[in-house]
Parts: C-alpha cells; sequence; structure tokens
C-alpha cells in the first residue's frame, strides 16, 4: 500500500484513460485506483 | 506547462523490447522519452531500433532470463544510463511444443528459473535502488492464461494447446505484483500488471486462420488485439496517470476473461 489517501486529481487520469483510445482493447475490467488498498 | 501524465524528461527500461508488444512499447516510448534502454536477445534490440529509426532507444543485448548475473547487469546499465524512473518487463521464456502429457518436470521447471525467478530478482534489485528516490512504476506482463486455462479445443494439431508452465508462472507474476506493490509501496514505489488477451503475432495470423478465428469468435470484442493496444495501457501504469493505482492487474484482451 502506498499508505497515503489519494488527491482528487488522481482520479482523472483513470477516468481519461477509459474514455480515450488508450484503451481500445479494453473492455468488461474493473480498475480499482486504491493506493493498493486490495493488493492485501 | 507539459501534462501531469508526462513521460518527458523520464527514463523507461524495457525488457523483452523488440518482441511483438514490446517493440510498439518502445516505439512509443522513444517518441515520449528522454531515454528509453530496451533489452532483449542478441541483435533484437539492435534490429528495432534501425529498422524504426528509433532515436532516443539504447539497444541492449542482455540476458534478463539470467537471475545469477541480473543483478550486477542492472547495476553495470544504471551505472552508464542512471536509475529508470520506471521499467516494463515483458521478457518471457517457456516451453513449446510438447502436450501435457509429454512435458518432463525439468521442462516445467526451466521456465520458473527464466521467467520468474529472474522477474523477482529484477523487481527487487530495482526496487531497492529505486526507494531511496521514493519514486519508481514498475509494470509486469502477466496473461490471460494466468488468469484463465486455455481451452484445448481451439489448439488443432500441429499447434499444441498453450502451455501449463507458462499460464502457472503468469499466474504467479500477478502476486508478486501485488507482494511487492505492498511491500515497496511506503517507500512510493508502484507495481503492476498488465494482462494481455489475444494478440497473435503476425507470424500467427498468417500461419493459422482456423486458430486466429477461433481466438476472435471467444473474444467479447469479437477481434484479436492489435500490437498498439497495448501501449495505451502501459504508458498509463508509467505516468502519474496512474499515481494512486498499484498492485493491481490491468487486463487488455477484449473482455476475454469475463465470460
Amino acid at each position: 500500500m502506498l499508505g497515503r489517501m489519494a488527491v482528487a486529481r488522481e482520479i482523472v487520469g483513470s477516468v481519461n484513460f477509459f474514455l480515450s483510445d488508450a484503451s481500445t482493447y479494453i473492455t468488461g475490467a474493473n480498475l480499482p485506483v486504491n493506493g493498493g488498498y486490495t493488493a492485501k | 506547462m507539459k501534462p501531469w501524465h508526462s513521460l518527458e524528461g523520464k527514463t523507461i527500461w524495457v525488457t523483452g523490447g523488440a518482441g511483438y508488444l514490446g517493440s510498439a512499447i518502445t516505439a512509443a516510448l522513444d517518441t515520449q522519452c528522454q531515454q528509453v534502454v530496451c533489452f532483449d536477445l542478441p541483435g533484437r534490440a539492435e534490429a528495432l531500433v534501425r529498422d524504426q529509426a528509433l532515436v532516443r532507444t539504447i539497444p541492449r543485448s542482455s540476458d534478463v532470463n539470467d537471475a545469477a548475473g541480473l543483478p550486477a547487469a542492472i547495476d553495470a546499465v544504471i551505472a552508464e544510463h542512471g536509475l529508470p524512473d520506471g521499467v516494463v518487463h515483458l521478457a518471457y521464456a517457456s516451453s513449446g511444443g510438447k502436450t501435457l502429457e509429454t512435458l518432463s518436470a525439468a521442462e516445467f521447471q526451466q521456465t520458473f528459473n527464466l521467467s520468474l525467478t529472474p522477474t523477482f530478482v529484477l523487481c527487487r534489485a530495482l526496487a531497492e535502488r529505486m526507494k531511496a528516490r521514493g519514486t519508481g512504476s514498475i509494470v509486469l506482463f502477466s496473461s490471460m492464461y494466468g488468469v484463465v486455462a486455455p481451452d484445448v479445443h481451439i489448439y488443432r494439431p500441429p499447434l499444441t494447446p498453450n502451455p501449463i508452465d507458462y499460464g502457472a508462472s503468469k499466474a504467479a507474476i500477478l502476486q508478486l505484483a501485488r507482494h511487492l506493490a505492498v511491500h515497496y509501496g511506503p517507500s512510493g514505489l508502484r507495481f503492476n500488471c498488465i494482462t494481455p488477451g489475444p494478440f497473435p503475432s503476425p507470424a500467427v495470423q498468417s500461419e493459422n486462420a482456423e486458430f486466429v478465428q477461433a481466438l476472435r469468435t471467444k473474444t467479447p470484442l469479437h477481434r484479436f488485439g492489435h500490437n498498439t493496444e497495448i501501449v495505451g495501457p502501459t504508458l498509463f501504469l508509467l505516468t502519474d496517470s496512474a499515481s494512486f493505482v498499484t498492485g493491481h492487474s490491468l487486463v487488455v484482451d477484449g473482455g476475454w476473461t469475463i465470460w
């Protein structure tokens, strides 16, 4: 875990990524933006 | 002002960087980074740099499958080109051409010796150097076959089903990423996986029409992936766009694993 909480702008990259053509071969996927909270 | 997801000024390493997926990633990074170090088998990285006229990519013929030699090799590259800001690790090995019934224990073990152990050694060596700096993003490569098993019905002779050692080692990569993410998270380092679905190489596409059609039919998007489609997800994880994403498997599979 990153040992800190997020700031709001750290969600922006993920939203942009899913909306853009950077993710054309991704569908049905879940992208946790949680600093590794669910990795342990 | 440069965008906060920029790779401007960054040094990125790509292992297996001249392969089908790796070459697309290396070529994209070449346009965006200050420096790319591309590791591949002898001659391959050099050929990629030459053929695609890459300008910021340094080719290295290094055996990143050699766990024992890796720490010294990594130190040598860091001494020459600096500590990387991010690393994309695609290099792997697996058995080939054997059925499950004929695969020997030694061949099974070999995949772990050449793929999994070097991945651990590489990640730890880099993380131990990066943690003093307090930043770093490492992107490992798993596979859809680290998540689900291959459907044996789409592999007709002369093709053999994707080997069990491959899938087992790719599943282990997912856990390496989670463990390393938790261990090095407080030091500011991020570890994630790309988990690709069907990305048949041009050779497979041209030689196995029936197999490739089966890949299409089994994928919710009803097509296989092109290597340029692995670039966006990889760059996302490398950059500050993903500054709060760690320990994650980003599945890039056209939906293969959702049904």
